[in-house]
């Protein structure tokens, strides 16, 4: 049996001596997208940058296995070579650095290779056109200035460049109105593919009107509480957080 | 004299002048400047405005005053030394180039488009025969007259070769002009002068710098730059620094503007041992406006102090000062921003901004804003200054797309800088300074 694309084994995180992972388990296929809902503070952004090798978090306890490699000790510059992604929640920006020329360097670093000039503007602007992006915004200096939206599809943008393995989207829909959210959801399909696992991590069930997850999963309280389809999507939304609280609990 | 003896005295002053024949009013300038040198004190870490800057380790009596270049005349491009060869970009359009080889001006290409609309860019030894009025009017006048400080006062004695621009009223030059200087005798001083006068209405972009091969022992290089913008005229001024690592760099720029008048200045420090660069801007006519931008970047143990002055006389004046720093292993970088703002000068907008980041521990940035404001109306005067190091928050970003912490660490720094270097008009010279940055950085290919 081939090994599965990523699995999650009993993750405890801590910041600053507080723990706010206490043991995640899941496991993700090629093919498969996964929605992780929870309610602020949930630790939904800590598994995202601990899963991506942020220095802050401390892993007490616990793996997390890329194609059958632990990866939790490697920097975050090698996970992204072998394979893994993040879309940020809060992409930072970084002055005087052209989004074009980024991503080439990004390109570069993670596939070893440097594409040519020509295949690499043939790749961004046929990129740029899935997610409904004017070309001159790659002239633009990464995440400067950019309004939410657009730092949001800026981060899609770098997906869809990158075509990592293992994608983990940390609210990509937060912040959108309907129409670029429309786009950047188009854009996730578009991408997800056979060769991708991805874990998208949302707070709202409204990307999921456009984007179909395969397994819905709600984090609590540094655990995942419940898994099941977009039924569980749907539940939530009608009776909000506060039902998973209740049931936590008892 | 083809070579003095070493050290500085008023018999080196006095055969200099003779040297260059030059004309009693000259000679006296000179002397008077000598003797003003010689009743300033040496600075010490005493002084105000050199008190992190130690310049206790610079032997004047060590260095010679003047040496003739060893080819006094080149005719073409080609002709020059390999190392100012490559630096000069042989394929652009230009419209003047001079190049001054140690202390001599060796080669000067006339600017055809521009001499046929009267603009004058000649050596300044050549134009004190030629042009002996406005000279003796303009050179270390009003700008800088040895007065204004101890190695101004000995650049005006010691001074040879030099770069006279003179562009008449209404004229725009519409290619840079460019000025090299190029110190390649270690053990020498060279005391290079830039006198640019802009008549009401003109327009001018110029280049100005200064570079020397690796060079074994110390040498000084104490130029002065002096710059008259006459009502309404513009000027781009882009001073360029990549002296090598022996060179003490102890300079002056000062510019003058009239009404309405704009400058954009750009000043760039990677090179020298220690560099003490004023660099000043006089707001004397109503409406005038000076940007003044900088970019450092000191490693190994490198100092660098740039003392800047924003001095608002007139009413509805505004300037704007950003300096960009980076330090890294043990350099250190200081900034003292002067803003001035006089009684009578009613609606200055003033700021500035001095941004330092740090790359090593052993690195320290000093950023000093005093300001000094008499006027009661005026319409905004800020001052903000920042030292940080590299943001972790930026480095994950980068990181998380694959790029080695090293990597990512450049493309900030590039940044960093950019958007000042993109900005220059001749893309040799960007090329080169981003290069310069790399090899700083430690990353670049040979
Ligand atoms: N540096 C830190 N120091 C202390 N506590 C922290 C730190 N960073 C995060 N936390 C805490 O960890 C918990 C989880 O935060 P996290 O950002 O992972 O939540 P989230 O589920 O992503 O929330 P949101 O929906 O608001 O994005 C919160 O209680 C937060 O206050
Ligand atoms: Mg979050």
């Amino acid at each position: 049996m081939p090994k599965p694309l990523f699995v999650i084994e009993d993750l405890h995180v801590s910041v600053e001596g507080k723990e706010i992972l206490k043991g995640v388990n899941l496991t993700v296929e090629r093919g498969e997208v996964h929605a992780l809902m929870g309610p602020n503070g949930s630790g939904k952004s800590t598994l995202a940058h601990t899963l991506m090798g942020h220095p802050r978090f401390q892993i007490t306890q616990g793996r997390v296995l890329l194609k059958g490699k632990d990866v939790l000790s490697l920097p975050p510059d090698e996970r992204a070579r072998q394979g893994m992604f993040l879309a940020f929640q809060y992409p930072v920006e970084i002055p005087g650095v052209k989004v074009r020329h980024f991503l080439r360097m990004a390109l570069k670093a993670s596939k070893g290779e440097e594409p040519s000039v020509t295949e690499f503007r043939k790749q961004l602007f046929e990129k740029m056109a899935l997610l409904e992006m004017n070309r001159s915004f790659s002239e633009r200096y990464v995440n400067e200035g950019f309004s939410g939206g657009e730092k949001k599809r800026n981060e899609i943008l770098q997906l869809a460049m990158l075509e990592p393995e293992m994608a983990v989207l940390d609210e990509a829909d937060s912040g959108l109105d309907i129409d670029a959210l429309r786009s950047v959801a188009n854009g996730i399909n578009k991408l997800a593919g056979p060769h991708m696992g991805m874990l998208l991590i949302t707070h709202y069930q409204r990307i999921l009107n456009y984007v179909d997850p395969h397994f819905v999963h709600v984090l609590f309280d540094g655990r995942i509480v419940r898994s099941g389809g977009m039924e569980l999507a749907q539940e939530l939304e009608a009776k909000g957080y506060e039902w998973i609280a209740g049931e936590a609990v008892a | 004299m083809k070579q003095a003896a070493k050290g500085f005295s008023r018999q080196v002053v006095e055969e200099l002048s003779s040297l260059h024949s030059e004309p009693p009013w000259l000679r006296q300038r000179r002397l008077e400047a000598w003797r003003v040198y010689e009743a300033t004190p040496m600075p010490t870490l005493q002084d105000e405005d050199w008190r992190r800057t130690d310049i206790s380790a610079l032997a004047l009596d060590e260095l010679l005053p003047f040496a003739e270049a060893p080819s006094p005349h080149a005719d073409s491009i080609a002709e020059l030394p390999q190392g100012l060869c490559a630096l000069l970009d042989k394929s652009r359009p230009e419209s003047g180039l001079l190049i001054q080889h140690d202390s001599q001006v060796v080669h000067a290409s006339p600017a055809e488009e521009a001499a046929k609309q009267g603009v004058i860019f000649a050596s300044l030894e050549e134009a004190v025969g030629e042009q002996p009025e406005l000279v003796k009017r303009y050179f270390m006048t009003r700008c800088l007259p040895p007065e204004h400080s101890k190695f101004v006062a000995l650049h005006g004695a010691m001074w040879s070769g030099g770069t006279f621009v003179y562009v008449p009223k209404g004229v725009e030059v519409e290619l840079p002009l460019r000025a090299c200087q190029w110190l390649a005798r270690p053990g020498l001083a060279v005391f290079p002068h830039t006198l640019i006068v802009l008549e009401a209405g003109s327009k001018l972009t110029f280049i100005a710098e200064q570079c020397s091969p690796e060079m074994d022992g110390q040498a000084l290089s104490c130029g002065a730059t002096e710059v008259y913008l006459g009502e309404g005229a513009q000027l781009r001024h882009i001073s360029v620094q990549q002296l090598g690592r022996q060179v003490y760099n102890l300079g002056a720029q000062r510019h003058l503007l009239e009404g309405d008048s704009s400058l954009d200045s750009l000043i760039i420090g990677l090179g020298g041992e220690l560099t003490k660069f004023f660099v000043e801007s006089v707001l004397e006519g109503p409406g005038a406006n000076a940007q003044m931008r900088g970019v450092v970047f000191g490693g190994d143990d490198q100092h660098f102090d740039h003392q800047t002055l924003q001095e608002h006389i007139a009413a509805d004046c505004s300037s704007d000062l950003l300096f960009k720093v980076v330090v890294k292993d043990q350099a250190m970088s200081v900034h003292l921003g002067n803003v001035r703002v006089h009684g009578d000068a009613r609606g200055t907008d003033a700021g500035q901004t001095v941004r330092n980041l740090i790359l090593s521990e052993g690195a320290k940035a000093h950023p000093i804003l005093p300001l000094e404001i008499e006027a009661s109306d005026i319409r905004r005067c800020s001052h903000a200054a920042t030292v940080g190091q590299v943001d972790e928050a930026q480095l994950f970003y980068l990181m998380s797309r694959g790029l080695s912490r090293r990597d990512a660490q450049k493309l900030i720094v590039d940044g960093f800088f950019e958007p000042v270097l993109e900005a220059i008009p001749l893309p040799a010279i960007q090329h080169r300074l981003r290069r310069a940055v790399d090899e700083k950085l430690g990353l670049a290919m040979p």
